[in-house]
C-alpha cells in the first residue's frame, strides 16, 4: 500500500514538470535591473574633444566643459591678444579629438573655412579679411563639397586625431576690423 | 587623401575665393603652411 502510493507521487510530480516546460507559462514577472548613465565634458566624453597635450593646446580652452578656441584677449592662457596683421600664422597640434566608444566612427568636422572680410564694394576697398583654416594632421580625410565637410574615415575605438589651425590677416587696418565668432560642428556617425 | 589639403581645398568648401592680391602671401607659401601643420 506504501509501495503504490510513492509510484504515485513519482508521477504526479513528473508530470508536473513536463507541463510547466511544455507551456512556458508564467503569470508575471518583477525584477529590477541598474541602468547607470553620467554626462561626461568634451575631454572625457565617448567621443573626447580637448586641447592638444602639447603647447599650442593653450590656444584651446575648455568653458563649462566644452572645448572653444580661442585665439583672442580673452584667453588668459596666452599672453597675446590674437592673430599678426599681415602674416600667416600657424598652430600646430590645437586640439584632440578621439574615438572613446566601442564602434569605428566616420568623423566630420564643419566648417573648415572661416573668413571675415570689411570693406566696401563701390568704391571698392578692402579694409581688412581675416581667413581661418583647420588643418586635419595626417590621417585619411575627404571633401564632401555638397555639404561643406571635411570628413576622416576609419576611426577606431581608441584612435585620435589632431587638428591644427592657420590664419591669414590682411591688411594692416585689419587690426580690430575683422573677427571670427562662429561655431565647428563635429560630427561623428558610426 | 593622404596628402595636406592645399587652399584651394578650402575654398572649394567655403564656395569662395580668396583674393591675396592685397597682401604679400602668395598661394604657395599658404600651401606650404597647411602641408607643415599637416605632418605636424
Amino acid at each position: 500500500m506504501e509501495r503504490r502510493t510513492f509510484v504515485l507521487s513519482a508521477g504526479a510530480i513528473v508530470g508536473g514538470g513536463g507541463l510547466a516546460l511544455g507551456t512556458g507559462a508564467f503569470d508575471s514577472v518583477e525584477a529590477e535591473r541598474d541602468v547607470s548613465i553620467t554626462v561626461a565634458d568634451d575631454a572625457d566624453g565617448y567621443l573626447s574633444i580637448r586641447p592638444h597635450d602639447g603647447p599650442n593646446g593653450a590656444y584651446a580652452t575648455m568653458d563649462d566643459g566644452e572645448l572653444a578656441v580661442e585665439l583672442t584677449d580673452d584667453n588668459g592662457a596666452v599672453a597675446g591678444d590674437g592673430v599678426n596683421a599681415n602674416a600667416l600664422t600657424g598652430v600646430a597640434n590645437l586640439f584632440t579629438i578621439q574615438n572613446q566608444g566601442t564602434n569605428e566612427v566616420e568623423l566630420a568636422v564643419s566648417p573648415l573655412t572661416f573668413l571675415d572680410v570689411s570693406g566696401s564694394i563701390f568704391p571698392p576697398s578692402i579694409d581688412g579679411v581675416l581667413g581661418v583654416l583647420l588643418v586635419p594632421q595626417s590621417g585619411s580625410w575627404s571633401v564632401d563639397p555638397d555639404r561643406g565637410v571635411l570628413s576622416i574615415t576609419d576611426l577606431a575605438p581608441g584612435e585620435e586625431t589632431d587638428f591644427s589651425l592657420a590664419a591669414v590677416a590682411f591688411p594692416e587696418s585689419a587690426i580690430d576690423e575683422v573677427e571670427i565668432d562662429d561655431e565647428l560642428l563635429i560630427t561623428a556617425e558610426a | 587623401m593622404d596628402t595636406a589639403p592645399t587652399l584651394a581645398d578650402y575654398e572649394e568648401l567655403a564656395d569662395v575665393e580668396i583674393d591675396l592680391s592685397d597682401t604679400d602671401l602668395d598661394r604657395e607659401t599658404i600651401d606650404a603652411e597647411l602641408e607643415r601643420l599637416f605632418d605636424a
